[in-house]
C-alpha cells in the first residue's frame, strides 16, 4: 500500500462516517458523542452497551443505524424466561420422508450482522452469557458444532438503569467483552421541539443505506492500521494501571474505591477506540487527547467498585473523570 | 530539506526557547529565595547577640552570604540544564493545540517501521513544525513568583527599618501608653544607674553594690531571661530588707517621742520624731541650743566613710542622749545638757540620711518590679511557651471527647448494646461459621408434571457433527397426551427469595452505613 491509497482510504473513511451521520441524524436529534461511540465500536470490531433511561431512543437509535448501514439486522427482546437457545438457535427432529429422524440446527437471531439485544439484563445471567462466544470469537456453538457468524458482526446491547425489579446484573465476564458502554442522556429543551417535530406528524423522517458491508470492512481494516507512538501507548497503560488498586500507580480514588481495575481488553479498547477517533478528527496518528476521549466510554463497565463506593455513593465516572484528569502525559 | 530534519531544527529551536524561560523561572525563584534568607538575616542580626563570623563578617552576616551563593549556584545549574528533544516536542504540541503530532513524528522517525503511515505522520509533522514560531510559541512572561518577590522587597525594607527598634526579648511588642518597650526599659536603666551612684554617693557601699550587680545582669548581652530574673529579684528583697530596717527606725523613733511626752521645750522635737522625720527632729534640737554652742563641726558634719548607715547603735546611742538631756530639771540648756544633745542631733542626721537611703531603694524597688512584670507578661506571650502549655496530655474525658481508647470503645460497645436483639443483621446461631440453618421453604410443593416421556434414540450418521455419535433424547409419548399445567407468572413469594439469592449484597441499602461504621471503627481500634 502505498501514502497515496492511505490518504485515499483516510478520505474515503471520513466521507462515510459523514454520511452515516447525517444519515442518522435526520432520525436522532443530538446525542452526537452516542452515535460516534456507536459507529467506533463497530469499526474497532467492537460490541456496545447502551445504558438510558425508557424513552432517550437507544432502540430507535440501532434500529436507525441498521437501517443506515447495508447489513442484516436482527433484534432480540430479553426477558425473563429467555433461554439460551432462543438466541443462539437449537438442533430440532425432522422426519425424512422414509420416517427417519434427524436433528437440524435452526440458527437464532445471533447469526446476523448488527444484533439488538434490547434490555440485556432483564435475561438471566446463563441467557446472557450465551452471547459470550459470539461476541469475543465471531462465532457460535451448538451441540458439537461450531457455526462461524457472518463479518461484521456487532452487538448493541440496551439496558434501563432505572427499573432494577426483575433484572439480573450482567456478569464481570459479559461486561468486559462489550467494547464501550455509552450513556444516552435525557435530551435538553431545543431536542426536544425537535424530537416533537419529527415524530409527531403524519410522515416519520426516512432513511437511506449509504454504507454497504464491503464497506464497513475496508473502514475496520483503516482504523486498524492508524500508527501508535510509544509514549501515547505508555499512557493508555498508566490510566488502565490507574484504576488497579493494587499496583503502584493506583490513584488514590481507585485504592479507595476500587475492587477490581480495568481487564487488558480495557487497554484494547483505549488503543482502538482511540484510532477510530483519531481518523474522525483528521490525525494520521493516534494522540493522548483520542485515548482520553474514549477513556470513559472504554473502562467504565470495566471498574468494579467495592462496597465503600456503593456506601458513598461513588460511581465509575466520576472515579474516571479524577483519573484521566490526574494522569499525566 | 527532509520532513526529519525540518522536525529536529524546529524542536532544537523549541529546546532553546524553553531553556531561556526556565532560566527566568529559576532567576525568580533564586531572587525569592534570597529575598526570604535577607529578611531571616536581618531579623537574626537585630534579635541575638552579635558573634564572630568569616571575614571579619558577623556569623549572621557570613551565614547569609553562604546561603545566597548556594540558592544562586544550585539556580544556574538547573537554568544551564539542556532538555531532552522529547520534552521539547510535548511543550510544542500542547501549546500549539498540535495533539501529539510532533511528540509522535520524533517517535516514529527514531524508528524503522515500513508502514505507509509513517511518511504521512512525519508530512504532517513537519509541515506543523516549519510553521511554528519559537518566540511566540513560548513568549517570555514574568513569572508569577515575581509579585511574591516584589511583596519580599517591601517586607524586607520594612523588616530592616523596624529590626534596630527592636527588642531581643520583646520584639514588636508595645506599652499600653504607645511607648515601645525597648524605649521604657532604657528609661528605667537609667533610672537604676542614677539610683546606684546616689548609693555611692551616700556611702551606701551595699545598695550600691546590689544594683551594680543587678544593672550587669540586665545589660550583659546574652544574658537569659532566667539571670535577668533572679538578679531582679535578689535586687528586689534586698530593697525589702532595707524597707524593714527603716519601718523599724520609724517606730524606734515614735517610741522616742513618746519618752519626751510632758516636755514642752522639746514638743516640736516629740512632733517630729513621731512622724518619722529623722532631719526636721535634728532642726529642732539644734535650736534649742544656743546661738554659740552650735558647733560648726555639727551642722557640717559628715558621716564617717568607713561607718554603715545602719549602724542600730546610732538609735541606741540617740536614745540615751535624748533621756539624759530630757531628765534635766533646768530649762536651761548647760554645757553637759548641750553635749548630749549636740551628740543626738549628730545621731538624727546619720540615721535621717539612711531613712533618705531607704526610700530612694523603695523607688528602685518598684522599677524593678515594673521590670520584671514586663519580662514576666512577654515569656508567657512567647510562641514556644504557648505551644509548651497547648502540647500538656489532657486527661481521660468521656464528656468533652478527649477520652483515649477506653472512652471511645465504652461508647460504641454501648451503642451496640442498645440495639433489639432482631434488628441487626447475622444474629442466628452459626452465621459467622457458615453452619447457620437454613431458611424455611417458600412457595408451594414441586408438583411432578403429569406427563409421561418416550426415549427415543436418532442414529449418528443422519446428524451433523464430526463425530456422528447416537443422540438420545425424551419425546411426548403418542400414546398419553401431556398435561403440562400452565402456569403465567411464577408466586409471589418464589419471585422474592430469587431476587435475594441474586442479590451479590445482602445488606439493605439503608443499613449500609451502620456496617460501614462498625467496620471502620473495627479498623480504627486494631490500628491503635
Amino acid at each position: 500500500m502505498t501514502t497515496v491509497e492511505v490518504d485515499r482510504r483516510i478520505e474515503q473513511f471520513q466521507n462515510n462516517m459523514r454520511l452515516v451521520r447525517t444519515e442518522v441524524g435526520r432520525v436522532i436529534v443530538g446525542n452526537d458523542d452516542v452515535i460516534d461511540g456507536v459507529m467506533t465500536c463497530l469499526l474497532a470490531r467492537g460490541h456496545v452497551l447502551l445504558e438510558g433511561i425508557p424513552g432517550v431512543g437507544k432502540t430507535k437509535l440501532v434500529q436507525t443505524l441498521a437501517d443506515v448501514l447495508h447489513l442484516k439486522f436482527s433484534r432480540i427482546q430479553f426477558t425473563p424466561d429467555l433461554m439460551p437457545g432462543d438466541i443462539i438457535g437449537t438442533s430440532i427432529v425432522r422426519e425424512d420422508e422414509g420416517g427417519k429422524k434427524y436433528f437440524e440446527f435452526q440458527p437464532g437471531p445471533i447469526f446476523a450482522n448488527m444484533v439488538l439485544a434490547d434490555e440485556i439484563n432483564r435475561a438471566t445471567p446463563k441467557t446472557q452469557s450465551a452471547l459470550l462466544e459470539a461476541m469475543q470469537e465471531n462465532s457460535v456453538s451448538a451441540g458439537k458444532t461450531t457455526h462461524p457468524l457472518q463479518q461484521p458482526f456487532f452487538v448493541l446491547a440496551t439496558m434501563n438503569p432505572l427499573e432494577m425489579e426483575g433484572t439480573y446484573p450482567l456478569p464481570e465476564a459479559q461486561l468486559d467483552r462489550f467494547f464501550f458502554k455509552l450513556k444516552m442522556g435525557f435530551p435538553g429543551v431545543d431536542e426536544l421541539h425537535e424530537v416533537l417535530d419529527r415524530t409527531t406528524h403524519a410522515r416519520e423522517p426516512q432513511v437511506d443505506r449509504v454504507l454497504a458491508q464491503g464497506e464497513i470492512l475496508e473502514m475496520r481494516e483503516t482504523a486498524r492500521e492508524v500508527p501508535v507512538a510509544r509514549p501515547v501507548q505508555d499512557y493508555a497503560i498508566r490510566l488502565t494501571l490507574a484504576t488497579h488498586p493494587e499496583s503502584n500507580q493506583a490513584h488514590e480514588l481507585a485504592k479507595k474505591y476500587v475492587r477490581f481495575g480495568a481487564s487488558p481488553r480495557g487497554t484494547q479498547a483505549l488503543i482502538l477506540g482511540a484510532k477510530v477517533h483519531a481518523l474522525l478528527n483528521d490525525r494520521v496518528h493516534v494522540a493522548t487527547d483520542d485515548v482520553r476521549a474514549v477513556a470513559l466510554s472504554a473502562l467504565r463497565h470495566r471498574l468494579l467498585l467495592n462496597f465503600e463506593a456503593e456506601a458513598d455513593r461513588v460511581d465509575t465516572d466520576a472515579i474516571l473523570s479524577r483519573i484521566v484528569e490526574q494522569v499525566g502525559v | 530539506m527532509a520532513d526529519r530534519e525540518i522536525l529536529l531544527n524546529a524542536l532544537d529551536g523549541v529546546e532553546r526557547r524553553l531553556r531561556l524561560d526556565r532560566a527566568l523561572k529559576y532567576g525568580i525563584d533564586a531572587a525569592v529565595a534570597v529575598l526570604g534568607l535577607a529578611i531571616v538575616a536581618v531579623v537574626l542580626h537585630a534579635a541575638t547577640a552579635p558573634r564572630a563570623g568569616l571575614f571579619g563578617l558577623s556569623l549572621v552576616v557570613t551565614l547569609f552570604l553562604l546561603a545566597c551563593v548556594v540558592v544562586v549556584a544550585a539556580s544556574a545549574v538547573r537554568a544551564m540544564n539542556r532538555g531532552s528533544r522529547e520534552q521539547a516536542a510535548g511543550e510544542a504540541d500542547r501549546r500549539a493545540g498540535l495533539h501529539d503530532t510532533l511528540a509522535s513524528a520524533l517517535w516514529f522517525s527514531s524508528r524503522s517501521e515500513a508502514s505507509p503511515w509513517i511518511p504521512l505522520v512525519m508530512a504532517r509533522a513537519a509541515r506543523a513544525a516549519a510553521a511554528l514560531d519559537p518566540v511566540r510559541l513560548i513568549p517570555l512572561t514574568a513569572p508569577p513568583r515575581v509579585r511574591l518577590a516584589l511583596v519580599l522587597v517591601v517586607v524586607l525594607a520594612a523588616v530592616g527599618w523596624m529590626a534596630p527598634r527592636l527588642v531581643s526579648n520583646d520584639l514588636l511588642s508595645v506599652a499600653v501608653d504607645g511607648t515601645p518597650v525597648r524605649e521604657r526599659a532604657n528609661e528605667e536603666l537609667a533610672a537604676l544607674r542614677k539610683l546606684a551612684d546616689e548609693a555611692a554617693r551616700r556611702g551606701d557601699e551595699a545598695a550600691k553594690a546590689k544594683l551594680e550587680q543587678v544593672l550587669a545582669a540586665l545589660e550583659r548581652p546574652g544574658a537569659s531571661d532566667e539571670e535577668k530574673r533572679r538578679a531582679l529579684d535578689e535586687a528586689r528583697q534586698f530593697a525589702e530588707q532595707r524597707g524593714l530596717d527603716a519601718a523599724a527606725d520609724r517606730e524606734r523613733l515614735r517610741q522616742l517621742a513618746d519618752q519626751l511626752n510632758g516636755r514642752a521645750e522639746y514638743a516640736d522635737v516629740a512632733q517630729a520624731l513621731r512622724s518619722g522625720d529623722a532631719r526636721a527632729a535634728a532642726d529642732a534640737l539644734k535650736r534649742m541650743l544656743p546661738e554659740g554652742a552650735r558647733d560648726p563641726a555639727i551642722e557640717n558634719a559628715t558621716p564617717d566613710a568607713n561607718k554603715t548607715p545602719d549602724d542600730a547603735s546610732n538609735l541606741d546611742v540617740l536614745q540615751e542622749s535624748l533621756q539624759s538631756a530630757a531628765q534635766n530639771p533646768d530649762r536651761d540648756v548647760t554645757g553637759e545638757t548641750q553635749g548630749k544633745i549636740s551628740k543626738a542631733v549628730q545621731n538624727l542626721e546619720e540615721i535621717a540620711k539612711r531613712l533618705d537611703g531607704a526610700t530612694a531603694l523603695n523607688q528602685a524597688r518598684r522599677k524593678l518590679d515594673t521590670m520584671s512584670m514586663s519580662m514576666s507578661r512577654d515569656t508567657r506571650l512567647r510562641a514556644g511557651r504557648f505551644g509548651q502549655q497547648e502540647g500538656t496530655p489532657s486527661s481521660d474525658s468521656p464528656e468533652t471527647g478527649e477520652a483515649n481508647i477506653q472512652g471511645g470503645a465504652m461508647y460504641r460497645q454501648a451503642a451496640v448494646a442498645k440495639e433489639r436483639e432482631g434488628e441487626r443483621d447475622g444474629v442466628r446461631a452459626g452465621d459467622a461459621s457458615g453452619n447457620a440453618q437454613g431458611d424455611p421453604v417458600l412457595g408451594d410443593e414441586m408438583k411432578r408434571p403429569e406427563a409421561k416421556y418416550k426415549l427415543e434414540t436418532i442414529r449418528g450418521e443422519d446428524r451433523a457433527g464430526p463425530e456422528g455419535d447416537d443422540s438420545t433424547f425424551y419425546a411426548a409419548s403418542r400414546q398419553n397426551q401431556a398435561k403440562v399445567q400452565y402456569r403465567t407468572e411464577p408466586p409471589p413469594q418464589y419471585r422474592r427469595a430469587e431476587e435475594e439469592a441474586m442479590n451479590p449484597e445482602r445488606i439493605a441499602l439503608r443499613h449500609r452505613p451502620i456496617v460501614k461504621r462498625y467496620f471502620t471503627q473495627l479498623r480504627e481500634q486494631d490500628a491503635k
